[in-house]
């Protein structure tokens, strides 16, 4: 469940970089005081929040700086200050990252994958960067494919997969060896109802992991999140229980649903009014 | 790209004469050529292959893996590699099995020119990775293709870099082979460094440049094949007038160069071949006269080649020496021939048509020549009189011998 989250200057900040254990099969992703971008203006601006095991909504408007945030806890990008603590572990350097990676599992919102690959083939190649071990490889990749319902695709092509097929298979990407992180950015982007139910199933059945979910769509944060992150500007507006999220409702602003018009009462009051 | 490369092989390997075949040098170096041949090709599919991740967008996902990417570029390249020499592989095989099969010795001189078509495959792979690492585009392929072609025509001109032919006198030296084997797997190891960090992909590309570098120096400053040292197990042919020497890898031309032996044996006696000919390369002062070119001796001991299996290419040669030791074109007994007018010129030149059908045993020549044309009649008439009767041959060039040496050679008659 998400602990707390802070926006600047919210809480005295811990600018190093510490241990926290799992307790049980819970597990911890800290993140301190986080400054983050790519060279002018920062895009994060101090983000402090820490994620345990349940899945986790991170909300927000393009730019919002929720790509960002998942490529860091990823240790693709660097943090430009702060730091990152993943499952007892201090990120701090290249070969810290390293040794954090083979438990974070990663879906970029336009993944790659080569046309001609196998499906198979695609997921044991994530195993295999995720360095499960050769003996466990197999095993894990027909796992990671039988959890997203693609038992019966294993040997097409990734080519000739469907979108929402696909889709899955970058979830398969991104839980193959049982990692204890698993970081998804946008993944129900194109997805017909369908398929966004086919998902949700997918992903409420990810008990044993932090999931961070990072998306544009309110139906999915209320179905399957059970905390939820809202980001804008680079700032966090709210962190907590998605019911918590509720009870900022205002039926004066637009939005069909509590979750909606709370969404809009955290956004700036020139982006209120459509 | 395997679909291309083995056919296109397979090809280049059966497609030109198989002169080759049970004779190990030349089995060498014919599977080799493929390598020198397929280099665009070669270099393009490493790029190709260097871009994919780029191409499939999967720079963020290899960002975020636990294997390093020193260790994901190895298997990328690895697999890359493995897949671009199997043809290469294949076609020597088939060489291999072929020559084999007589049992032919100089085993060993196969294995330079396959080395050195080894070579040829991982610089072609390292020139074109390095272009797909660089120019992340679906055109680094034909960038690195015809960066490559240029590159090799371009040091082909000035260097050893493409092997045609495996002469049986020659070697494929083991440091200068050795040595580029080193260098450009250097250059392979340095490819792997360069998806890492910006400051090693820095050092990376440096130490690629820096080994291209060492490789284009040991190209042009050391040569790859060099002069075997004479054979002393030679196997020669038994004549009466004429002793002809073959090296030991060449023993499947001695019954047609037996035949050449005995039929210079035939010759009327006004011809004085010389006691001895060896094939290039058997006599001990060949080594120096091909590092050296430019120290002309005052006269080479005769000798002849075998050019791509032609008995033509043997009897022309033997016809050459044949005429020169019993014309004296060196002089040594006093024969003047610095005068030799046009007619003269002509008439030796009919002669040496007509002895080196004779030699071969048959009338139509197995090459085609640029020859001006006075010379080119010169020949034919020549040839023409090979369908005529010995004894009418033999009259015809008794007389030519006669009137020859009466106007060239009156000191010494």
């Amino acid at each position: 469940m998400f602990v707390e989250g802070y926006a600047d200057g919210g809480v005295p900040l811990d600018r190093v970089i510490r241990l926290s254990k799992v307790v049980g099969h819970d597990v911890e992703v800290e993140v301190n005081d986080l400054v983050q971008g790519y060279g002018g203006a920062p895009v994060i601006r101090g983000l402090t929040m820490t994620l345990r095991t349940g899945v986790t909504a991170l909300l927000g408007p393009n730019g919002a700086g929720k790509s960002t945030l998942l490529r860091t806890l990823a240790t693709v990008l660097p943090p430009r200050s702060g730091g990152i603590v993943v499952d007892g572990v201090m990120v701090q350097g290249e070969s810290s990252a390293r040794a954090v990676r083979d438990q974070i599992g990663y879906l970029p919102q336009s993944f790659g994958y080569d046309p001609r690959m196998r499906l198979i083939d695609f997921v044991e190649y994530a195993a295999w960067l995720r360095g499960v071990p050769s003996v466990a490889r197999a095993a894990s990749a027909s796992a990671a494919v039988e959890l997203v319902d693609l038992t019966d695709q294993r040997r097409t092509r990734m080519g000739k997969l469907s979108g929402g097929m696909r889709q899955r298979a970058g979830i398969a990407w991104a839980v193959v060896g049982s990692p204890k992180v698993v970081l998804l950015d946008e993944p129900t982007v194109g997805l017909d109802p369908r398929q966004r139910l086919q998902f949700r199933k997918i992903i409420s059945s990810l008990t044993d992991a932090v999931v961070l979910l990072s998306t544009h769509l309110i139906d999915d944060v209320s179905a399957i999140c059970d905390d939820v992150l809202v980001m804008h500007g680079g700032e966090v507006k709210f962190s907590g229980p998605v019911t918590g999220l509720a009870e900022l409702d205002r039926i004066d602003l637009p939005g069909h649903t509590p979750l909606e018009r709370a969404y809009m009462n955290l956004l700036p009051e020139q982006d209120q009014r459509l | 790209m395997l679909l291309v490369l083995l056919p296109a092989d397979v090809a280049v390997l059966f497609l030109r004469p198989r002169y080759w075949i049970g004779v190990w040098p030349e089995t060498g170096a014919a599977a080799q050529i493929v390598a020198g041949l397929t280099i665009p090709l070669i270099a393009g599919a490493a790029a190709w292959a260097a871009a994919a991740s780029s191409r499939h967008k999967f720079t963020e996902q290899l960002a975020a893996a636990q294997v390093g990417p020193a260790r994901v570029e190895a298997q990328r390249l690895g697999a890359t590699t493995a897949i671009l020499l199997l043809p290469y592989l294949l076609v020597h095989l088939i060489a291999v099995v072929l020559t084999a099969r007589t049992n032919p010795p100089g085993l060993v001189l196969w294995a330079g020119y396959f080395g050195h078509g080894l070579f040829l495959s991982f610089f072609s792979i390292a020139f074109g990775w390095f272009i797909g690492r660089a120019y992340r585009s679906m055109f680094s392929t034909v960038v690195a293709a015809v960066g490559a072609l240029f590159v090799s025509l371009l040091l082909g001109q000035v260097t050893s870099l493409l092997l045609t032919s495996g002469p049986v006198a020659l070697t494929v030296a083991t440091g200068p082979l050795v040595a580029r084997l080193v260098l450009a797997g250097i250059l392979l190891v340095v490819l792997l460094y360069l998806p890492g960090r910006r400051g090693l992909r820095v050092a990376a590309a440096l130490g690629y440049g820096a080994g291209m570098l060492g490789l284009i120096v040991i190209l042009v400053t050391t040569p790859v094949v060099m002069p075997r040292s004479p054979s002393t197990s030679a196997v020669c042919t038994t004549g009466e007038r004429m002793k002809l020497c073959l090296w030991p890898e060449h023993d499947k031309y001695r019954p047609p160069l037996q035949a050449m032996a005995d039929r210079v044996a035939t010759l009327p006696a006004q011809f004085t071949p010389p006691a001895v000919v060896n094939e290039e390369g058997l006599d001990p002062s060949f080594g120096q006269r091909y590092l050296h070119p430019e120290r002309i001796p005052a006269s080479e001991p005769y000798s002849f080649t075998v050019i791509e299996g032609s008995p033509w290419s043997i009897a022309g040669d033997l016809a050459n020496i044949v005429l020169d030791a019993t014309l004296d074109f060196r002089g040594a007994s006093g024969c003047q021939w610095d005068g030799l007018t046009p007619a003269n010129r002509s008439q030796v030149s009919s002669l040496y048509a007509w002895l080196e059908g004779y030699i071969v045993g048959a009338v139509n020549p197995d090459y085609h020549t640029d020859a001006p044309p006075d010379m080119q009649q010169a020949w034919a008439t020549g040839r023409a009189l090979l369908s005529d009767t010995r004894q009418r041959q033999f009259a015809w060039a008794q007389e030519s011998l006669k009137q020859l040496r009466g106007q060239y050679c009156r000191a010494a008659s």
